[in-house]
C-alpha cells in the first residue's frame, strides 16, 4: 500500500518538524529580555526565586529544554506562569472547542461561496457579475476583520434590532445557532476573498483549455462543462490554500473571538506572548504546528483523490 | 450523392482593439456524402476558424459571422440558437483537434468522456452507453477496452489519445467529421496509423471528413478534394489531382514547390515562399497573395480575381486564368 507507506513517512516528517519548531519557539522565547514575573509591582527576592524553582527557571536553558521535551512526550505540557498554575492542556481543550466550532463554520462558508464567486466571476468574465464578486473579494482582502467584525455587529446586530424589535442577531456571545452566523462570517470574509481570486484564475486558465472545446463540440451545454469538466481541474489551487487557512482559521481568531466576547484560543495566543507566558506560547505554537502540518497532509492526499495524475509515493517499477 | 455541408460565401470577422480582424472571407465550398476534403495553407490562413465556425465553437464574442450561410443537413446554422447547436454539435458534425495531449480532461476516465456524448444525444442507460464506448474503444483499435475504458488520459500515449478523440467524435455517427490538424502533434509513424484507421472509418460509415492540414502529404494520400485557403479566401479548389498535378494559382504551386522531398540533394536549400501573409486587420483590395506572387500583374492590386474554371471541377482565383492574359509557362517550376 504506497499511500499508507506515504502518509507514514509523512507522519514522522511531520513529527520533526514539530519538533524543531518546538526547540527554536523555546530558545527564541529565553532570548527576549524579561522574564514572566515582571509586573507592575516589583516582587520580593525571595518571592522570585521561589517561583523560579518552582517553575524550573533557574536551572540552566538546555536542561529546562530536555525536561520540557521530556514532559512534553508525556501530554503533558506544563502549567501556566499567568494563568493561576491552569495546565496548558486544560486550557486548550477547554477554549479550543469554541475556536473550532467557529472556524470550521466559517470555512465551510468561506470555502463554498469563494469558490462559486470565483466560477461566476471567471465564466460571467467582464461583465457587472465579475466586477462585483471581484470587488467583493478586494474588500475582502483589504480590509481588516475587526472593521467588518463591528460593521456586522453595527448594522445587522443593532440596527436590524432597532428596526424590527427583535434580536434576530445577537452582538456578542456564542450559544444558540443566530449568535454564531455574524463572528462567522465575519471570520471568514478574508478567506472567501482569496478563495474566490484565486479560483476566477484559475478557472479562465481551464475554460481556455482544449478539453473544455472538446466538451462543447460534444454538444455539451455550458452548465455541464463548468460542472462536470472545469471545476474539478480548476479546484488545485483552492485545495493548496485550504491546508493554511484552515489551521489559522480554526485555531483560534483572536481578534473575531475578541470583538464577539467568544472564549475560544485566540487570546491565550496573544495574551501569552504579552506577558512571556513561557509554557502557553510553546504549547499554543506546537498545538498550531501540529495543525499546520497535519492540514497540509490532508491537503496532499486531497490532491491525488483530485487530480489522477498526483502520484503521491514513488511506485517502484 | 447528397451534399451533406454547403458553405456559401462565409466571412467571419474577430473584433478586437486593434479592429475587426477578417479571419475568413467569403468562403464558399460543400461537402457530399464519403467526401474527404482537404483544406490546406499556412498557419493563420482561416482553416481552423472556418471549421470551428462550422461547429459554431469560436468563442463569440470576439468572432461573429458577418455574413454567409453554412447549411448543414438541409438547414442554415449560422442563426441557430445555442440550444439547438447542442444538438447539433457531436451528432451532426462533430470534430477532432489537433493535440491529443491537451483534448481530454485529465481528471475523468476516457470510458465517461466517451458515454457522456453518447448519452447526451441518445436516450441509452448508463450500461448501454458503457458498451457502446467499449465497442468504439475496438473499432479506433484500442485493446483491452474494459481496463483501459477505466484509465485516465495520462495513462494513454499520443496516438492512444487521437484514438480516443476519433472514437468520440464518431459516438453519434455524425455525417461530417472536421479533423483540425489530427496528425501534426503526432510522430510520423503514428500519423500514418492515424490516417489509415481516418480511412476506414470512412469506408465503413461513409461519413464526410473536412481535413485540416499544412502536411501536404497528407492530403495527397487521403482526399478527394483540395481546397487551398490565402488570407481568409480559398484560392483553389480541385481533386487531389488537379492540385498536385496540374495547380494553377501560383501560391498553390509555391506550396508544392516548398515541400521537400526524399529525393532532393542535401545541398539544395529548402525554398520558402518569400514575404508575408497580409494583415487581415487591413486586408488588400486585390488578390492577397499579389505582393508575393512572382507574377503579379497591375490588376492583381487593384482588383481580386473572380474564380476562373480552367477545367472540371476545377477552379481557381487567379487572373493569369483571365483570357486576356498573356500566358506565361506555367506548371514548368520544377
Amino acid at each position: 500500500m504506497h499511500v499508507v507507506k506515504y502518509i507514514i513517512k509523512r507522519l514522522l516528517y511531520a513529527f520533526l518538524t514539530v519538533m524543531v519548531l518546538c526547540a527554536l519557539t523555546f530558545f527564541m522565547m529565553r532570548l527576549l529580555p524579561g522574564d514572566p514575573f515582571i509586573g507592575e509591582k516589583a516582587i520580593p527576592e525571595t518571592t522570585l526565586k521561589a517561583l523560579n524553582a518552582k517553575y524550573g527557571l533557574d536551572k540552566p536553558v538546555i536542561v529546562q529544554f530536555f525536561m520540557y521535551i521530556g514532559n512534553v512526550f508525556k501530554g503533558d505540557l506544563g502549567i501556566s506562569m499567568h494563568y493561576n498554575n491552569r495546565p496548558i492542556v486544560d486550557i486548550i481543550s477547554q477554549a479550543f472547542p469554541y475556536s473550532f466550532d467557529l472556524g470550521i463554520r466559517s470555512l465551510i462558508f468561506a470555502t463554498i461561496m469563494g469558490i462559486l464567486l470565483g466560477i461566476v466571476a471567471a465564466v460571467k468574465r467582464g461583465t457587472i457579475w465579475d466586477t462585483l464578486s471581484m470587488l467583493l473579494a478586494i474588500i475582502g482582502v483589504s480590509v481588516p476583520s475587526f472593521i467588518i467584525g463591528s460593521l456586522l455587529q453595527y448594522v445587522l446586530g443593532l440596527g436590524l434590532y432597532q428596526l424590527t424589535g427583535v434580536r434576530i442577531f445577537p452582538i456578542f456571545g456564542w450559544n444558540d445557532f443566530n449568535s454564531k452566523i455574524l463572528p462567522a462570517f465575519a471570520l471568514s470574509f478574508s478567506s472567501m476573498a482569496t478563495i474566490s481570486r484565486l479560483m476566477r484564475t484559475s478557472m479562465l486558465d481551464v475554460l481556455g483549455q482544449d478539453y473544455i472545446k472538446t466538451a462543447k463540440s460534444k454538444g455539451l451545454s455550458q452548465k455541464k462543462i463548468i460542472w462536470k469538466h472545469a471545476v474539478r481541474n480548476a479546484i488545485m489551487p483552492v485545495i493548496t490554500v485550504l491546508g493554511p487557512i484552515a489551521a489559522a482559521v480554526l485555531t483560534g481568531a483572536f481578534v473575531v473571538e475578541n470583538i464577539f466576547a467568544i472564549p475560544g484560543m485566540g487570546k491565550f495566543f496573544v495574551n501569552s506572548i504579552r506577558v512571556q507566558d513561557y509554557t502557553m506560547i510553546s504549547g499554543i505554537t506546537m498545538f498550531y504546528g501540529t495543525f499546520l502540518v497535519l492540514a497540509n497532509l490532508i491537503v496532499d492526499l486531497a490532491y491525488g483523490f483530485i487530480d489522477p495524475r498526483v502520484k503521491l509515493a514513488k511506485v517502484k517499477e | 450523392m447528397n451534399k451533406v455541408l454547403e458553405v456559401k460565401d462565409l466571412h467571419v470577422s474577430f473584433d478586437t482593439y486593434a479592429g475587426e480582424v477578417k479571419a475568413v472571407r467569403g468562403v464558399s465550398f460543400d461537402l457530399k456524402e464519403g467526401e474527404v476534403l482537404a483544406i490546406v495553407g499556412e498557419s493563420g490562413c482561416g482553416k481552423s476558424v472556418t471549421a470551428q465556425t462550422i461547429m459554431k465553437l469560436n468563442p463569440m464574442p470576439p468572432a461573429r459571422i458577418v455574413s454567409g450561410e453554412i447549411i448543414l443537413a438541409d438547414k442554415d446554422i449560422v442563426n441557430a440558437s445555442e440550444k439547438e447547436m447542442m444538438k447539433i454539435r457531436g451528432k451532426d458534425v462533430s470534430m477532432i483537434f489537433q493535440d491529443p495531449m491537451t483534448c481530454l480532461n485529465p481528471t475523468m476516465p476516457i470510458g465517461k468522456q466517451l458515454t457522456e456524448a453518447i448519452r447526451h444525444h441518445q436516450n441509452l442507460t448508463a450500461e448501454k452507453a458503457h458498451e457502446e464506448a467499449l465497442r468504439l474503444l475496438e473499432i479506433v483499435k484500442i485493446p483491452n477496452t474494459k481496463q483501459r475504458a477505466r484509465q485516465y488520459p495520462h495513462e494513454f500515449s499520443g496516438g492512444m489519445r487521437q484514438r480516443v478523440m476519433i472514437a468520440m467524435a464518431l459516438s453519434c455517427a455524425p455525417k461530417v467529421l472536421i479533423a483540425d490538424e489530427p496528425t501534426t502533434a503526432l510522430d510520423v509513424t503514428i500519423q500514418a496509423q492515424i490516417m489509415d484507421l481516418l480511412k476506414e472509418i470512412k469506408e465503413k460509415t461513409n461519413t464526410a471528413i473536412i481535413l485540416i492540414t499544412h502536411d501536404l502529404g497528407v492530403v495527397a494520400s487521403m482526399s478527394d478534394r483540395v481546397a487551398v485557403m490565402y488570407a481568409g479566401k480559398i484560392v483553389e479548389t480541385g481533386t487531389a489531382e488537379d492540385i498536385f498535378y496540374r495547380p494553377s494559382h501560383p501560391y498553390t504551386r509555391a506550396l508544392l514547390k516548398s515541400l521537400p522531398s526524399v529525393d532532393m540533394d542535401r545541398s539544395v536549400r529548402l525554398v520558402s515562399i518569400g514575404g508575408t501573409p497580409p494583415d487581415l486587420l487591413n486586408p488588400p483590395e486585390g488578390c492577397p497573395f499579389a505582393s508575393r506572387c512572382e507574377h503579379a500583374m497591375k490588376i492583381c492590386r487593384a482588383q481580386m480575381p473572380p474564380e476562373f474554371i480552367p477545367e472540371k471541377n476545377h477552379k481557381s482565383a487567379c487572373w493569369l486564368l483571365h483570357e486576356d492574359c498573356p500566358k506565361p509557362q506555367v506548371g514548368g517550376d520544377k
